[in-house]
């Protein structure tokens, strides 16, 4: 199910918050009912952590994650590290990055399986990106955009991207992601989906000025509809098992 | 420069120009058709009807096709396509795969895709040349059908901030000649000109001048006014008001009269900057100009004071239709937004080697041929700008040695920085100088001496042999003084210890301490008998030698630790008989030990303290017993008195103990009362409560004392309130308000929970 909400009146909720299969922050400093939303819909499921990236709230650029870890930019001090380590499941695996390019979640976009990363990105960082969230990485833009974290959002059922993506670019990145993509918006127009909405297998969060359209694009994209928590062990993708292979 | 063109109102001219307009290349790119957020566009929806990944095996970008997807997933890994990418993204063509193995081989232009560390100097100009976006530019580009670009203002097109589309500019620019009635209506600093054109030529104008700006301080006289404070009652600035009032109604009455030319007009170009400009032409109760007019526009560039040779002007520009060249040449040298600074492309530069290629590679997409937004993820070099001279000196210095401590090193880290301390004080060098001058003095003399001392013993081959001699012989004169020294020392070290050791044995030899000893052992060991021996004349006379002072001053001397005479030595190891012996031997009762305490403070029991005072009541003479703190004993009558004193503290101690329990067991029937009384209902309270008052009244009329009966208790806490002013309610009774509301409040959740 999609939700709408809002950070301090700003609708960029993919800034303040990061939602994997296995976790979620929010931004520390938010108002409690931005905090009520995340944990209503999935304190039952996952953790709902408060954190700050650096000092900053705009975790969701900060940080780029997936159920299998978290990299978090070499910015973050080792109080805010011990904090994420303390509070997140067992399994999931932090790690500090260093990376020129320190806004993590504006240059690399990923699911469970595959991430698209900014072509500048260091030989080093793909490789701890494909170490620590086992993923296969792949360089590419998102219609000429650098920027593929801001410019697209991706979970393991779907993808939404940049609404001036051309049908040939699309079709390129789906087959390369193995999901299934859409070109859209969010907050009644804005074009950069990445910081506009997180999403998960079974759940999304977009701003508040997300139209219903929007929002019937979302869920039948990322098939939110049918989606429970449980429903996805259940149901393989073929990317995973093409991968796992 | 000048520029090439012509004004739309030459009709030849300008009918040759507009042949076949439309759109140049550069304002349709960057152009996106506005996306509607509450509406989905059909492809969309058919897209979301059946969502299915793709199978497109190909790379746009590197325009390859792929047989199978394993084959697509590699190739977006190589560095081959990230070089495409950034090629792509500075709006260059993409390389074939030999062309990029041939230049990795040669390695030169490689450096810039193997990550994120350098970025090279193509980027730079890339992002020069995307900072120039022409749909955003102040005119319209057109291209004609001989493929010259040719450029008009935007506002003489469209007033709406949205670019229309395409079609609806190029048709606006063809009509543009019919509509030829342009007014130009310029306001400020007091200054106003108008002028109405047909075509060329102005139909009407006026140009007059009020003053309103205040001298030298700038701004008009109403914003002073409005700022608040004191409102300057100047001739000056009365005028200024007036002048102010004045200016808007020449303004009014003159749009007025020319009323017939402004309907007629077809775009009424204005300049007026600031709130008070802009009020004198929208402001006021009937504005001489609607706001809303669709044939208002502003003039979209600078200009200079209003007058009517500026207004003219104005209309020259504005009716200028320019001609920028061929299309392919505009390219390189497209003109700027008047803010912005312009820098040449250097596509060339910037495209290494393969810019013949460019043509060869097919495209799937041709809009990212020229500029392309710019890439604000990218950080901007920071420029390279010399250090001040007397900054970069030192540095290279530094650079420098430090380059040679690499070399002599064997290469340590480059680039470290090595940091000394050194501390220059003035008075070492003094020093230094200091101890010159001595040693040479000290070597005149040492040679002076030497001399004398070697002129008939040694035979000497020159100065310094001879000094070294000489200072082996002082070093063996120091050990052998030292040795000496030594020697001496222990030996008056020995001679002390032998005549302590003498000392001693003479003490433990003399009768005094011989003495001492045995009377010291006869108290301790309690025999009276061995004391009495010890105090006799016989003994005492057998002693080696007479005992110095008498025997009752030796008695008194400290013969144990802490200054106790054997007094005290007595009086603490409780012998009662040898008190009165020791005394009566002339033992002082009023020595003080150490702790300043007499013989009678010390002593152990009761008996010895007894056989103090029996001995001072004996020989209440003897001695000065104020200092001693014996007391004296009691008489006969103290004695009984004090007995009575006892035997009445005894009883009236039994008499509070058994009240104490008395009071208990009241206490504890109290309390089975109370709590029996708590147990009841409030009926039962009230019940008992009237049974009480009833048995009271009787017993009032029999006068009986006896037993105290608790007439009332307090409903809540239970506590006897009998014969009190009581808090009540309902005949519920209370010993204060906190127990009556604990009780009402008790009642309402009783009554709420029925």
């Amino acid at each position: 199910m999609a939700v709408r909400v809002q950070f301090e009146n700003n609708n960029e909720v993919g800034a303040f918050s990061k939602l994997t299969n296995s976790y979620c922050l929010v931004a520390i400093g938010g108002s409690e009912n931005f905090y009520s939303v995340f944990e209503a819909e999935l304190a039952e499921t996952i953790p709902v952590i408060h954190a700050s990236l650096a000092g900053c709230r705009i975790i969701g650029r900060m940080c780029v994650g997936n159920k299998n870890g978290l990299l978090v930019p070499n910015t973050t001090t080792d109080d805010e590290l011990q904090h994420l380590r303390n509070s997140l499941p067992d399994k999931v695996k932090v790690q500090r990055v260093e990376e020129r390019l320190s806004a993590l979640g504006n240059v690399i976009a990923c699911n469970d399986y595959v991430a698209l990363v900014h072509p500048d990105l260091d030989k080093e960082t793909e490789e701890i990106l494909a170490d620590v969230l086992q993923v296969e990485v792949f360089r590419q833009t998102v219609a000429s955009n650098v920027l593929v974290g801001s410019y697209c959002s991706l979970s393991n059922r779907g993808g939404l991207v940049h609404p001036r993506t051309s049908i040939q670019d699309q079709d390129e990145l789906s087959s390369l992601l193995q999901v299934p993509l859409v070109a859209g918006t969010i907050n009644r127009g804005s074009e950069v989906v990445g910081a506009g909405m997180v999403v998960n297998d079974w759940c999304a969060f977009c701003g508040l000025d997300t139209t219903s359209t929007e929002i019937s694009v979302i869920e039948s994209v990322f098939k939110l509809n049918e989606a429970t928590p449980a429903a996805i062990t259940s149901e393989m993708r073929s990317s995973l098992i093409e991968s796992m292979s | 420069m000048e520029k090439k063109g012509c004004c739309i109102f030459a009709r030849e001219e300008y009918e040759e120009l507009s042949n076949g307009l439309q759109l140049a290349q550069c304002m349709l790119r960057g152009r996106t058709p506005a996306l509607d957020p509450d509406t989905m566009s059909p492809e969309v929806t058919k897209q979301l009807e059946d969502l299915v990944v793709a199978d497109a095996h190909s790379c746009s970008c590197c325009s390859v096709k792929f047989p199978n997807p394993t084959a697509q997933r590699a190739h977006f890994k190589l560095d081959w396509h990230r070089y495409n990418i950034k090629r792509q993204l500075a709006g260059l063509s993409s390389v074939p795969e030999e062309a990029f193995t041939a230049l990795a081989d040669r390695g030169d232009d490689i450096e810039s895709i193997s990550g994120s560390e350098s970025e090279s100097e193509t980027e730079g100009d890339k992002n020069d040349n995307s900072e120039l976006v022409p749909s955003r530019h102040a005119k319209v580009f057109f291209r004609n059908n001989k493929d010259q670009v040719v450029s008009l203002y935007y506002c003489l097109l469209s007033s709406s901030k949205e670019r229309p589309e395409p079609d609806t500019l190029v048709n606006e620019a063809l009509n543009l000649r019919c509509q030829n009635k342009w007014a130009i209506i310029m306001l400020g600093g007091g200054h106003f000109a108008a002028a109405i054109f047909e075509g060329q030529e102005a139909i009407v104008h006026k140009t007059f001048h009020c003053y309103t700006v205040r001298a030298k301080q700038g701004g008009s006289q109403s914003t002073r006014d409005s700022r608040g404070g004191n409102h300057p009652k100047s001739a000056g600035a009365s005028l200024r008001r007036y002048n102010e009032q004045q200016l808007v109604q020449h303004v009014q009455e003159l749009i007025s009269t020319w009323g017939d030319h402004f309907n007629s007009c077809n775009l009424i170009f204005y300049r007026a900057v600031g709130p008070n400009n802009r009020s004198v032409l929208f402001g006021g109760k009937n504005p001489p100009l609607d706001k809303t007019d669709s044939r208002l526009r502003t003039i979209p560039f600078p200009t200079r004071r209003a007058t009517y040779n500026e207004v003219q002007r104005v209309h020259g520009i504005l009716s200028f239709i320019e001609v920028h060249g061929l299309e392919t040449e505009f390219q390189a040298n497209y003109p700027p937004s008047p803010e912005r600074k312009y820098v040449a492309a250097k596509e060339e530069k910037g495209s290494g080697k393969y810019s013949e290629e460019v043509e060869e590679v097919p495209r799937s997409r041709s809009k990212v041929k020229g500029g392309i937004k710019p890439n604000r993820a990218k950080s901007r070099p920071s420029p390279q700008r010399p250090l001040p001279a007397n900054l970069s000196r030192p540095t290279s210095e530094s650079e420098k040695a430090s380059e040679d401590e690499n070399a002599i090193g064997g290469g340590g880290s480059d680039g470290s920085l090595t940091c000394q301390e050194v501390e220059i004080s003035f008075k070492d060098n003094v020093e230094n100088f200091d101890l010159m001058i001595k040693n040479e003095t000290k070597k005149k003399k040492e040679k002076v001496k030497q001399r004398k001392l070697s002129a008939a013993s040694y035979v000497l081959l020159d100065n310094r042999s001879k000094e070294d001699v000489e200072r082996e012989e002082l070093a063996k004169a120091k050990d052998a003084e030292k040795k000496q020294k030594i020697a001496e020392k222990k030996a008056r070290k020995k001679a002390v210890a032998e005549l302590k050791k003498k000392q001693e044995d003479e003490e433990a030899f003399s009768p005094l301490t011989i003495f001492q000893k045995e009377l010291l052992g006869a108290i301790q060991s309690g025999d009276v008998s061995r004391l009495q021996t010890c105090l006799s004349p016989a003994f005492i006379q057998s002693l080696p030698s007479e005992l110095p002072g008498g025997l009752d001053r030796i008695l008194n001397l400290p013969i144990a630790e802490g200054n106790n005479t054997a007094l005290h030595v007595a009086s603490r190891s409780g012998a009662t008989s040898m008190i009165s012996e020791l005394m009566a031997c002339g033992a002082d009762p009023s020595t003080w030990n150490k702790k300043c305490q007499t013989p009678f403070g010390v002593s152990a029991t009761k008996d010895i303290r007894k056989a103090f005072q029996n001995f001072r009541i004996e020989h209440p003479d003897k001695f000065d017993y104020s200092k001693s703190l014996i007391p004296l004993p009691l008489t006969e009558e103290e004695e009984r008195e004090i007995a009575e004193r006892k035997a009445a503290q005894k009883k009236a101690k039994k008499d509070r103990e058994k009240a104490k329990l008395k009071a208990k067991a009241e206490e504890k029937l109290e309390r089975e009362e109370k709590e029996r009384f708590m147990a009841m209902s409030d009926r039962d309270k009230r019940a008992l409560a009237a049974e009480r008052r009833i048995l009271a009244a009787q017993r009032r009329g029999t006068v009986d004392e006896g037993k105290k009966l608790v007439l009332l208790r307090c409903f809540v806490c239970g506590s006897d309130i009998s014969g009190q002013a009581t808090f009540e309610y309902n005949h519920n009774k209370f010993c204060s308000v906190e127990c009556l509301r604990v009780h009402r409040m008790q009642e309402n959740s009783d009554l709420k929970r029925i």
